[in-house]
């Protein structure tokens, strides 16, 4: 049988059927593309914050760390920018997170309709954001905003949501938790789910309020899930872009910029490249310290 | 056979990215606790209700504005929640005096084509590093996984630059392959999880029946990761059918937009939008996606689940 | 040519995977569908070469009255169709993201073949730009001379890298009835007055004067660099270097907003971009505004908020004065030939075809009077003379100055302008009244900064 197979068969076998030859074939396709459309232009971004190359002149110079210099002494929006960057994410992920829990808890409940009622509440997660971000920025418009028109029925004068105080900023971190919520919500219950009942119905024998069987089994189990969906949730909200480019531009004042937005202003609109590649990448060691933080809480438990 | 559903994962060692012992999720979904007394009822229907209506308003207003006539949506004394007469003209205007089937057919190849490819490479990808040992497969596990902390926004400056190296830009294979670059590092951690959790032993008997490492990939293996693979799917169409920030930035002919940047463009005209028409074409570019997601949700909750515990 | 076989090498490369997907032989011609057509070859050349026929790609924006978008469409295809082989494709864009899509191709070196470039950008995208010094000496020879506003824009160190296409001009659109009520039926002419009638009908009526204090690139700019000027206040001196502006006259002009913002404005001006006053006045809540045409067009029969109560209720006046000037921004927009174009001298054709009067004329009727040509060479167009309410907005053209105003519109006064540094210094005004000092301070260490002064 085997003198019948040509040799060279043979030997694409032998390497097809090796873990590790196979291992690094499989791989090759991801790493090529990630190698030219992330990783190349990840590394020229770098090398772009560390010029002052700017959009329509052709000379550009290489001017070390002077960039993140300018920035982090110098340039006042830049600092307000990434303080805004940590409210923004920080407030609407612990939002998120606990309106997902009590969703998620509805949601366990619920029998009737279960299906519907889900697919219903992902909605918000899943339809393009810049589509459902102009339906809330109707929603906030200063002459026709539905808040204001049903305040007004009860006599109260509505705040001008977009532009004064620190309405423009809750009013931001409304529709992105608006946005989450529901992957949080759908993600915890699909944890919750996996609790094993006879857990459940051991712990009631045994006295045990419904509080203290959701503190003591429901919590512990589905803590993983928790973790991983909060550290999703981290990345994508530190990198936001189109509900505060919809909804305010940044402004008023350059008051509600986040690290994409302010890079974007920049980089594109200001047409200062180094500048703006300089902010875009601060985000980087941010993500990755984040990043590490929950994964060493991951590899603690 | 048992599938890969409700099934524990095994108690290998752990191998690369970090594995827990959880139980993978199972398919079908259902309600664990029972109603068991008056209160509790109320409570949960006060908290369906709330939800219901937070998460939802929003897109019932979407419809209420794409239905006004003008004269009752810029008129400040009408009542914003209710129609009371109602036009198609939004709806006409979106089909006839804009390119809204142009872009729409625009976001479907588009989605469809950067899908298929960033799946096939992750499958592969996925099955490497979930099922192979070999050195080197933690550390590209890794960077895997690294890549997703590298979001469109930090990149789409540079990557402009790249796309015009190439040639790309104003032509519908920027934004397809580009999109590859947030889609697989994603299915791919998603997929590990999942071909993690198909045991062993169902490989290795196929492979002492003769079969190639890849014919038990392709025979064995890869049927028993299609919820998973259908659930990466599902995650990898949503993303291509929502971005905005490459599109934005790589196409700028009227006949390659995608629906956002269509809408968004060509309805907000200077210092006067058309609300009735940019709701409705918001509306129709919502459409499909909620449509996939009636009938595959079960799919995605589960297989992102099992995705996301495996760490 | 070059160009062309790296761009295949690569294609093959790393499309190579999703051959097999998108079905292989056709790869290329795959790859061409799914394009723009964009052209990568430049052939400048010194006569212009119809032969052999071409595509020529305009991006603009999204105008704010379709018509005119239709209109302009037809105009090209005209052109085209009078040079056979030729097809002209305009792009549209809105206008928020124009500048993203220029910035986009000056970096790719490749996009639309002409640009309809606002304000100053010729002086942002100076190295890609090619020279059009003759289409606009041979415009100029035909209509005479652009206005200084739009020129300076359009010429860079002594070339014209743009030819002046259109204005977009603002007025005060304003109710009659409500001005009636306070003795001002033709609405007022200097800053004092709107104040002091504005508080007026605000007090009697609760209807606010509106404007813009936001991050909106047309009116908020119009508004408070004109209000600035108006009280002698100004950014830079002449040279374009030394920031001048911490001064009396500044301060001045941020007082009368602060009490303009407390008394008759309406304050939720802060987050309004171009569209919000628009919407406001059509709703009834605004005695007046500072915009362009578009909210009164519309309120005529057959267009989208045809109103005939609220149009006989408009009218419209030229802008203010102040002690010192009677000054506005216009919208400007030039034509600039990229220098990635494939035939640079059939784009300076058709741009010079759409020059010419009575082409350019029809453009302005589709769009009902609601741009102006370069120079006072239409002042006579029918539109004009048919409705006194819209020949306002023709009459304040001549009022124009430039962001930068009287240094010339550089790149650093632009940054100003696109980072809002003179709008935010009177939203800043209006919020703390109490810290114009400090403001003013601020926001001379922030122009400083932007013109490379010692700060």
């Amino acid at each position: 049988m085997a003198l019948s197979v040509p040799r060279s068969t043979r030997l694409t076998e032998g390497l097809l059927n090796r873990e590790r030859p196979l291992g690094y074939l499989l791989l090759t396709p991801a790493l090529v593309v990630l190698a030219i459309f992330l990783a190349y232009p990840f590394a020229f971004g770098i090398w772009l914050s560390l010029t002052d190359a700017s959009i329509g002149s052709d000379q550009y110079n290489f001017v070390g760390l002077q960039q993140y210099q300018y920035l982090f002494t110098k340039d006042h929006i830049f600092q307000r920018t990434l303080l805004n960057t940590f409210e923004y994410t920080f407030v609407t992920v612990i939002f998120k997170f606990i309106l997902g829990l009590l969703m998620a808890a509805v949601l366990n409940v619920v029998y009737r309709l279960n299906q519907f009622v889900r697919a219903a509440m992902l909605l918000p997660y899943i339809v393009p954001t810049v589509l459902s971000t102009l339906a809330w920025q109707w929603m906030f418009d200063p002459t026709y905003s539905v808040f204001n028109w049903t305040l007004a029925l009860v006599g109260i004068h509505g705040p001008n949501w977009l532009s004064t105080g620190h309405w423009p900023m809750i009013s931001l971190m409304l529709v992105n938790i608006w946005r989450g919520t529901p992957f949080f919500g759908v993600l915890l219950l699909a944890a919750m789910q996996t609790v094993p009942q006879d857990l459940y119905e051991a712990a009631a024998v045994d006295g045990a309020s419904a509080f203290q069987r959701w503190l003591h089994i429901t919590v512990p189990t589905i803590q993983p899930v928790i973790l991983i969906t909060t550290l999703l949730s981290i990345i994508l909200t530190f990198a936001d872009f189109q509900i505060i480019w919809i909804l305010t531009h940044g402004g008023p004042v350059n008051e509600t910029h986040v690290l994409a937005t302010y890079a974007f202003q920049t980089g594109i609109q200001g047409t200062e490249l180094g500048t703006g590649a300089a902010i875009s990448l601060v985000l980087f060691p941010l993500l990755c310290i984040t990043v590490a933080a929950v994964l060493w809480l991951l590899r603690k438990e | 056979m048992a599938t890969a559903k409700g099934v524990d994962t095994p108690e290998e060692p752990p191998e690369g990215l970090e594995e827990r012992p959880v139980t993978v999720v199972a398919a079908h979904l259902r309600p664990r606790a029972r109603v068991r007394r008056p209160g509790q009822a109320i409570l949960t229907i006060l908290g369906t209700a709330f939800f219901l209506i937070f998460m939802l308003f929003p897109f019932y207003f979407m419809l209420i504005v794409s239905l006004k006539p003008n004269n009752d949506l810029y008129n400040l004394h009408a009542n914003p929640f209710v129609l009371t007469s109602l036009t198609l003209d939004h709806f006409t205007y979106l089909f006839t005096k804009t390119g809204f089937p142009r872009w729409l057919f625009n976001s479907i190849l588009v989605t469809i084509v950067s899908t298929v490819f960033s799946l096939a490479v992750s499958v592969l990808a996925g099955y490497s590093l979930g099922r192979l040992r070999y050195r080197g497969a933690t550390a590209l596990g890794w960077g895997m996984f690294i890549t997703y902390l590298i979001p469109p926004t930090l990149l789409f400056l540079p990557l402009t630059a790249v796309m015009a190296r190439f040639g790309l830009l104003n032509n519908l294979w920027s934004v397809m392959l580009s999109y590859p670059t947030f889609l697989i590092p994603f299915s791919t951690w998603l997929l590990v999880g999942y071909f993690k959790g198909i045991p062993r032993e169902l490989e290795e008997s196929g492979l002492v029946d003769g079969c190639t490492r890849l014919q038990a990939m392709w025979r064995i293996v890869l049927p028993l990761a299609t919820p998973g693979i259908l659930s990466a799917a599902i995650f990898a169409f949503t993303l291509s059918w929502n971005e905005y920030i490459y599109a934005l930035v790589f196409l700028a002919s009227g006949d390659l937009k995608t629906i956002p940047i269509g809408v968004t463009n060509e309805l907000i005209r200077g210092d006067y939008d058309y609300w009735g028409e940019l709701m409705a074409g918001a509306l129709l570019g919502s459409v499909p996606v909620a449509v996939l997601y009636s009938f595959f949700v079960e799919h995605f909750v589960s297989g992102l689940t099992a995705g996301a515990v495996k760490g | 040519m070059k160009r062309k076989t790296r761009r295949r090498d690569f294609l093959k490369k790393t499309v190579w995977a999703s051959a097999a997907l998108a079905g292989g032989p056709t790869l290329m011609e795959l790859i061409e569908a799914c394009g723009g057509g964009t052209a990568n070859n430049p052939q400048p050349e010194a006569t212009v070469n119809f032969a052999g026929g071409g595509e020529i790609h305009i991006m603009q924006w999204t105008h704010f009255i379709p018509e005119a978008d239709t209109k302009f469409k037809e105009l090209t295809s005209r052109w085209a169709s009078q040079h056979s082989g030729w097809k002209v494709v305009v792009d549209i864009v809105a206008s928020n993201d124009l500048q993203t899509k220029t910035s986009a191709a000056v970096l790719a070196n490749a996009g639309p073949d002409i640009i309809q470039m606002e304000y100053n950008w010729p002086w942002l995208y100076e190295n890609a730009c090619v020279d059009v010094t003759d289409v606009v000496n041979r415009v100029e020879k035909k209509v005479g001379k652009f206005y200084d506003s739009i020129a300076n824009q359009a010429i860079v160190k002594g070339k014209w890298l743009a030819v002046p296409w259109a204005y977009t001009p603002n007025g005060w659109l304003f109710r009659k009835d409500l001005w009636s009520q306070v003795g001002k039926p033709n609405f007022v002419d200097n800053h004092d007055d709107l104040l002091k009638y504005g508080t007026q009908i605000k007090q009697a009526t609760k209807i606010p004067v509106g404007e813009a204090l936001g991050h909106a690139y047309g009116d908020a700019t119009t508004m408070w660099y004109s209000t600035m000027w108006n009280y002698g206040g100004q950014e830079v001196q002449k040279d374009g270097k030394t920031v001048a502006i911490n001064s009396k006259e500044t301060q001045a002009a941020l007082e009368w907003a602060v009490q303009m913002w407390q008394q008759a404005l309406d304050q939720t001006g802060l987050a309004w971009d171009d569209s919000s006053n628009n919407k406001a006045y059509a709703a009834g809540t605004l005695s007046a505004t500072l915009n362009g045409a578009s909210i009164y067009i519309n309120f005529e029969p057959g267009h989208s908020l045809a109103n005939p109560d609220m149009l006989s209720k408009t009218s419209a006046a030229v802008p203010i004065k102040g002690p010192k000037a009677q000054s506005t921004i216009h919208l400007s927009f030039a034509h600039a030939v990229m220098k990635w174009a494939k035939n640079p001298g059939a784009c300076k054709d058709l741009i010079e075809y759409l020059m010419q009067k009575d082409v350019w004329g029809e453009w302005l009727q589709a769009g009902g009077g609601y741009n102006s040509y370069p120079n006072g060479a239409m002042d006579d167009a029918p539109v004009w003379a048919k409705d006194p309410v819209i020949k306002q907005f023709n009459d304040s053209v001549k009022l124009a100055r430039w962001p930068g105003w009287p240094g010339p519109p550089s790149k650093n006064s632009s940054k100003v302008q696109t980072s809002y540094v003179i709008v935010d210094m009177f939203a800043k005004a209006v919020q703390s009244p109490n810290d114009i000092k400090k403001i003013l301070s601020d926001t001379e260490g922030q122009l400083n900064g932007i013109y490379g002064a010692p700060a």
